[in-house]
Order: C-alpha cells, then structure tokens, then sequence
C-alpha cells in the first residue's frame, strides 16, 4: 500500500518535475546570457501552446505544426530581444526585469484575446496509451514528455559545453567585458539566446500539453518554475532537470501525505517554502556559479 | 620544447625608428563622458615584430590608452575625441571591440580576466572566436598555445579560477594568442606576481615576440623589467606622453633612473632623504 503510493506519488513527482525543469531551463539560458530575469517564460510557454493549437486547427500534420511553432516561437524570442531588450543596454537590471513584466502582461492580455479564456483540449500528439506496473497506471504521454524534456536539457546542457557557439555564449554569461575582448559577439549571442528560450518553450508545450485542456492561465506554471531555477542555481542547464524533479516529487508527497490535513494547501506552499530555505542558506543553488574568492 | 634562454636585451632587428608601423596613434585625446579629460595629444607607434613599452606611475593613463586602442573604453563610457588611431592602415578608434580583434589586434586586460567557471581549455576555446576553425584548426591553434605555456597543457581540463596567479596571467596571454594576433596590448602582466614569476612570464613575451613574430605594446609600472624585453619606451605623465626613446636610451637616461629604476646619477639606490633634491623635477610624476 505504501510503496504503491511511493510509486505514484514519484511518477506524478517526475512529471511535473519534468515540466518545471523545462520552464526553468529557459529562465536559465536567458538569464545567463544579459543577466535579464524574464518573468513571461510562462507566457512563452503558453503563447507556443496556442500556436501550435492553431496549426493543428488547420489540419497540420503535429510534428509539421510543432516545427512551424518552434520556429515562430523562436522568431519572437529574436524579436523580444531586438525590439524590447536591446533599446535598454547599458540600464540597470531592474529596468530589464520591468520590461520582461510589460511583456508578461502584454503576452498575457493578447493570449486572452486571441484565444479566449475557455479551457480547450490539446491533441494527444504524444500518444494514449496507459501501462499498468502493479496497480499504479503510467501514461504513455507522461513518459515521453519527460523523456523528451530531458533529452533537450541534456542536449542544451552538451550544446553550452562543448560546442564553441555554446562555449561563447557560456563566457558572455560569465562576463561581456571579457567575452568582448576577446571577439565574441555579444549582442549575437544574447539573440541566439532569446531564440533558444522560445524554440525550448515549444518543447514543454509539446512534452506537457498532450491530452490536456488548456487555457491561457497555463502561464502561471512559470511561477512554480521560479523555486526550480533558484534551487538548481541561475546559471546551471542540467543542474534544473535535478531541481525540477526535486520540487516536483516533494510537492506531490505534500499533496498524497499533508494535503487532505491542510486542505490541499501544503502542496502549493511547498515550492515556495522550499525557494526560501535555498534563498537562506545556499542563494547560488546546487549548482550555480559562486565567484571564486581568493584572500 | 627546447628550454628558454634569456637573451641579453631583444633582437637589433629595429632598435632604430620602426620601419612600417602597425600601429599608430596620433594627436589623440580620450575623455570619460564627454567631459573627463584623461589623455592629451598622445602620439606612439609601434613597428612590425616591436615590443614597445609604456611607463608611468599610478593614473597616468596607461591603461586608457590601450583600452583607447582597443576600443574597450566604450565599455566606460570613454571616446577618442580628437585625433586618430591606425591599425595595418584602418581607421580603429571608436569602432566596435569586436571588429578590432577580428583585425588582429588583441588586448589582455590587467587583472588575469580569466573566465573563472570554465575550464583552461575552454578559456582558450573561447577565444578562437575571431577566427574560422574547424575542428582539426582548433586543436593546431590549442597545441601552439600549450607549446608556448607547457604548464596549460597539464591543467587543461582544470577550472580557470583556481589556477594559480602565474598560470592565470599565462592562460590570459596564451588565450590571446588564441586569435594568431598582429598585435598583442598587453596591461600590467607583473601585477601582483612574484619575482620570479615576472621573470618568467617576461620570458615567454619576449619568446612569443621573437618566434611568432607579434608586435608587442606593453604596458608596466616596474620599468626595469619592461625594458628588458622592449625595444623601445614611452613615458606617460598625467595623460601626456612625457618622454620616447630607444632601450638603451631610456634605460640611461638620469630621470628614468631616478624615478622609475630607482638609482641615482652614482649607481646607488636613491634613499627617501634625497627625495627633496630632486622634487623641482617631479614634472615626471603624477
């Protein structure tokens, strides 16, 4: 009975987890590259949704419709930053922050006003299928969606290591005087980094939406990513698959065990609770970068 | 790599007036906001495969200079004002960082800037930047770098920020190189080093100017070290070049030796009792 509940309470935990990791992996490659933290990456997320529910509206073949989603979304990362970002370098990061929370906003009121407020149901495009392991179910699209999710922040995490487009953008993240001097194209690279964010948006919509009814107000699952990113650290890309499926597994036990004591309440706290303890006691996260100190 | 002998004084090669300038910088003045006046009317050259070095106290305007040069200033809120930098005979001063390293014109910032997160190999990866490489390119430029600094090599995969001071300064002047410059600012590369450390790292200058043939602009307050690798010196004062010459003029000349060497006209080291005697000459001195 218990570990029947340990199972289900750790396959829900991964999943959400999963999600959250792939919201917070798009903070992250933002955050690196101008030190800008943009509050609408939920907005990101649902505007893809949208998008690529009106490709599917058209009678698009899904995979045909996703690509078109992550290239449009990753247009309008390029624009964001060209058009929203760029007229303010060389301002304080406050006045950054601000302008993502405009866009928040903005995002948010066209969202409602191109796709109304009513709950619609996203196609299953990553199949129906349930399997049974005891007597806990497991949804097919759950596995793939955290497969997927993983896959591309391995992959991201790989693309900021190794590759020298990826290794230019990781030295902008630690300085641009110095990514300057040395011929790196810095205002190039916090595009690229804008565009990424909006392509990795279309992946969490495709990984996370499947089978569900969706509404604007999806956005505010950026908000359960923010203890994500704290807790895996700014300027970590694998560090938030980690993070994710921390804060995912930890809120469904609240939910399975401390729920029906708190009226449901505990497991809303719990990524809250839990982004105030890193903020105590470790503010660089597991694996953020803390500047190395020399006496 | 066959070990380093330290030669007396560089090459003859042009110990006379440079040949054909990579560099030139005239009549230049640089102000901070517009307003802040920090160099006046500095003209230098630097020739082909020259190490020039620029001296001066504490606030001279050394480090505006090169960061002038470089276009870096901009980062300050500094311009070139009035007159002209040239670079292989392009107009640089004022232009974007970017397109003056891809010219071949390299700066190491004062302060071993490595970028602390990653790796030393990374680092020098990172600054492959201006050039196109392919895989197998990289690592021919990767291996000329650890054949200069051998020490890089056995630390490659080590996090930069926990290198040691030297292997720091060697990893910043290495990862330069990186970008196979014609010329190479290099700002305070003694700052904060042992002696002996200096003595090594000025070794691999003068090696790196004689094998790979880079110009060198060099700038250092411990005069006596910079001129045993340059060919030839200025003398910066309150943002005003105050003094030029050759090596071995600079390296005789009464005021520099009392100043900046520390020896007065008999060959004994200066003691702070005679500092009033030759006060009405601080001109030199900020």
């Amino acid at each position: 009975m218990l570990w029947e509940t340990l199972l289900r309470v750790l396959v829900s935990g991964i999943a959400n987890g999963a999600i959250y990791a792939s919201v917070a992996v798009g903070f992250s490659i933002i955050y690196r590259s101008g030190k800008v933290f943009n509050i609408a990456q939920g907005e990101m997320l649902m505007l893809a949704t949208f998008m690529a529910m009106t490709f599917f509206g058209m009678g698009m073949n899904h995979w045909v419709a996703l690509a078109l989603t992550a290239t449009a979304m990753g247009l309008l990362g390029l624009g964001v930053e060209r058009f929203v970002l760029r007229p303010l370098v060389g301002q304080s990061e406050m006045a950054l922050f601000m302008a993502t929370l405009g866009l928040l906003l903005v995002l948010n009121g066209l969202g409602v006003i191109m796709f109304g407020t009513e709950p619609r149901l996203f196609p299953d495009v990553l199949g129906t299928e349930r399997w049974l392991v005891g007597t806990v179910s497991i949804k097919q699209s759950a596995v793939l969606g955290t497969a997927l999710v993983a896959g591309s922040v391995a992959g991201l995490a790989w693309f900021f290591r190794s590759t020298r487009t990826g290794l230019f953008m990781t030295a902008v993240a630690e300085s641009h005087q110095i990514a300057r001097s040395l011929g790196v194209n810095v205002q190039r690279s916090i595009g690229l980094s804008w565009a990424i964010a909006g392509v990795v948006a279309t992946i969490s919509a495709a990984a996370f939406m499947s089978g569900r009814s969706v509404s604007p107000e999806i956005a505010s699952i950026a908000f359960v990513a923010l203890p994500v990113v704290l807790l895996s650290g700014l300027e970590s890309i694998g560090g938030v698959m980690l993070g994710g499926i921390i804060v995912g597994v930890g809120q469904s036990m609240a939910a399975a065990w401390l729920d029906p004591y708190t009226e449901g309440g505990a497991s809303l706290l719990f990524p809250f609770a839990l982004m105030m303890l890193i903020l105590l006691f470790r503010p660089q996260g597991l694996f953020g970068w803390k500047r190395v100190e020399r006496i | 790599m066959q070990p380093i002998v330290m030669q007396q004084g560089p090459p003859p090669a042009s110990s006379a007036a440079p040949i054909a300038p990579v560099l030139s910088v005239t009549n230049v003045e640089v102000r901070y906001q517009g307003s802040i006046l920090v160099l006046k009317n500095v003209s230098l050259t630097v020739g082909e495969g020259e190490v020039v070095a620029l001296l001066g106290s504490n606030g001279a305007g050394k480090t505006t200079t090169l960061k002038s040069i470089s276009s870096l200033i901009q980062s300050e809120e500094g311009r070139v004002t009035e007159g002209q930098i040239h670079f292989l005979g392009a107009h640089i001063h004022n232009q974007d960082p970017v397109s003056t390293v891809r010219r071949g014109l390299v700066q190491v910032m004062e302060g071993r800037r490595v970028l602390e997160h990653m790796s030393v190999e990374q680092n020098l990866i990172v600054a492959s930047a201006p050039i196109k490489a392919n895989r197998q390119r990289l690592r021919q430029a990767l291996d000329e770098i650890y054949g200069v600094f051998p020490i890089l090599a056995e630390f490659r995969d080590r996090q930069s920020g926990y290198l040691s001071g030297g292997q720091q300064q060697m990893l910043v002047i290495g990862r330069a190189l990186m970008a196979k410059p014609r010329l190479l600012l290099l700002d305070e590369p003694s700052l904060g080093l042992s002696p002996l450390l200096v003595h090594t790292i000025f070794k691999s200058i003068a090696r790196i100017n004689r094998e790979l043939g880079t110009s060198i602009l060099l700038v250092e307050q411990n005069a006596k070290v910079a001129l045993g690798v340059a060919h030839r010196g200025y003398v910066l004062e309150n943002g005003r070049i105050v003094m030029e010459g050759t090596r071995h003029e600079l390296l005789n000349n009464e005021d520099l030796k009392e100043f900046y060497l520390g020896i007065s006209a008999t060959g004994q080291r200066k003691s702070f009792k005679d500092i009033k005697q030759y006060r009405r000459r601080r001109r030199w001195l900020g």
